[in-house]
């Protein structure tokens, strides 16, 4: 009898824990981040790169590494998630993907959000989007689109979609730029006060 | 039970359920006192007693044997089923189980503080290496977006003409 209330208990408990939840976070409420919609019909043949890093791994990247590395887990730690599309254009998606990113374009130009970047020479395309803090003192959110005509990959025309959502260290960003070759995009209002007080 | 009178069956099996410990409360006081003032009661009783604590301390794999084992027939096992798994302390244990079962995952649920997920090693290499790859990738559009603004629009919108027009007001100067 107690053999068998232990394995009810048991199988009970276990399918209790299967059907509790698993942390799937909701980045909707995040004010960096940007739904880029469906691009996963996109994301075929070989020139392809997904990266989807969730706070969970982000935080846990921050907490982990050596001294060499504090730079990139002090940039790292302020973020709750970076994603990243990459893929290769052909005739076929590139009137679909066009409109993707003038919609993009359309959806954050009416929104708190600056382009600080636009190009469109020869075919090329490149929108780059910051979402100051309501004090102007940080930046919370990175939205890139962009249409390369040797991409990456040096084979072809690509697009790029990114989106990076979280207290972005511009600061800190620009160190690690000068490791993994990322330029400054310049200093923030708190980094400018603190210049002229020395 | 008078003094004169014999024991007689009735009162033999008051005597066996109490030495067993199945008579009721009266009874067993009644046997008590019986007891105390007859002693043929007394020896009975305690005879008994000997007995069924003899019988009480035998494991169970010393009489198992003895025991007539039960085949059941093929039509009789869902009566079979049925008496195993519904009978009353089983039902109530489990009935008690669901509740709690019920219980925690009402406040799981209420609460709900979602499980942080666990990453093995080699998840975290490959992210730490995604996390660096997201970096150069912006990276190198802004390069791209940088080089051109220099070289492009500073020097060839901006510099280059600037620097005609001085070459002109300079050879208009010197009076070429």
């Amino acid at each position: 009898m107690k053999k068998f209330a232990g394995l009810f208990l048991t199988v009970v408990l276990a399918a209790v824990v299967s059907v509790y939840p698993q942390e799937k976070i909701d980045y909707s409420g995040q004010p960096g981040y940007v739904d880029f919609g469906n691009l996963a019909k996109f994301m075929t043949g070989d020139k392809v790169t997904e990266i989807n890093l969730d706070a969970n791994m982000l935080k846990m990247l921050s907490h982990l590494g050596d001294e060499d590395s504090v730079g990139f887990k002090s940039v790292v730690g302020g973020l709750k998630l970076i994603r990243v599309n990459s893929f290769g254009i052909n005739d076929s998606n590139e009137k679909e993907i066009m409109q993707k990113i003038t919609s993009i374009d359309q959806h954050l130009s009416g929104k708190n959000w600056q382009r600080i970047i636009k190009v469109k020479d020869k075919g090329e395309y490149t929108n780059v989007y910051i979402l100051p803090s309501s004090d102007y003192e940080d930046f919370l959110g990175l939205v890139v689109t962009s249409i390369d005509n040797k991409g990456k990959h040096g084979n072809g025309r690509e697009a790029t979609f990114v989106n990076i959502v979280g207290k972005i260290n511009m600061s800190q960003l620009g160190k690690l730029g000068e490791k993994f070759n990322i330029p400054s995009l310049g200093k923030t209002n708190k980094e400018k006060k603190n210049d002229r007080k020395k | 039970m008078n003094s004169s009178e014999k024991i007689n069956e009735e009162y033999l099996n008051k005597i066996i359920s109490a030495a067993y410990g199945d008579a009721g409360i009266i009874d067993k006081i009644k046997l008590y006192l019986d007891s105390k003032k007859y002693p043929e009661v007394k020896k009975i009783l305690e005879e008994y007693r000997k007995t069924a604590h003899e019988v009480h301390s035998l494991k169970h794999e010393e009489y198992k044997e003895a025991i007539p084992v039960y085949h059941p027939q093929s039509s009789n096992l869902l009566l079979l089923y049925l008496k195993l798994f519904f009978r009353r302390p089983f039902l109530s244990t489990a009935l008690t189980l669901l509740l709690i079962a019920g219980l925690i995952s009402g406040y799981l649920l209420m609460n709900e503080k979602p499980q942080p997920k666990k990453y093995s090693a080699e998840e975290i290499r490959t992210a730490e290496q995604q996390a660096k790859e997201s970096f150069v990738i912006v990276a190198s559009i802004l390069n791209k977006a940088e080089n051109r603004l220099k070289n492009d629009v500073l020097d060839k919108k901006v510099n280059q003409p600037i620097q005609k027009n001085l070459i002109i007001i300079n050879n208009y100067l010197k009076g070429e």
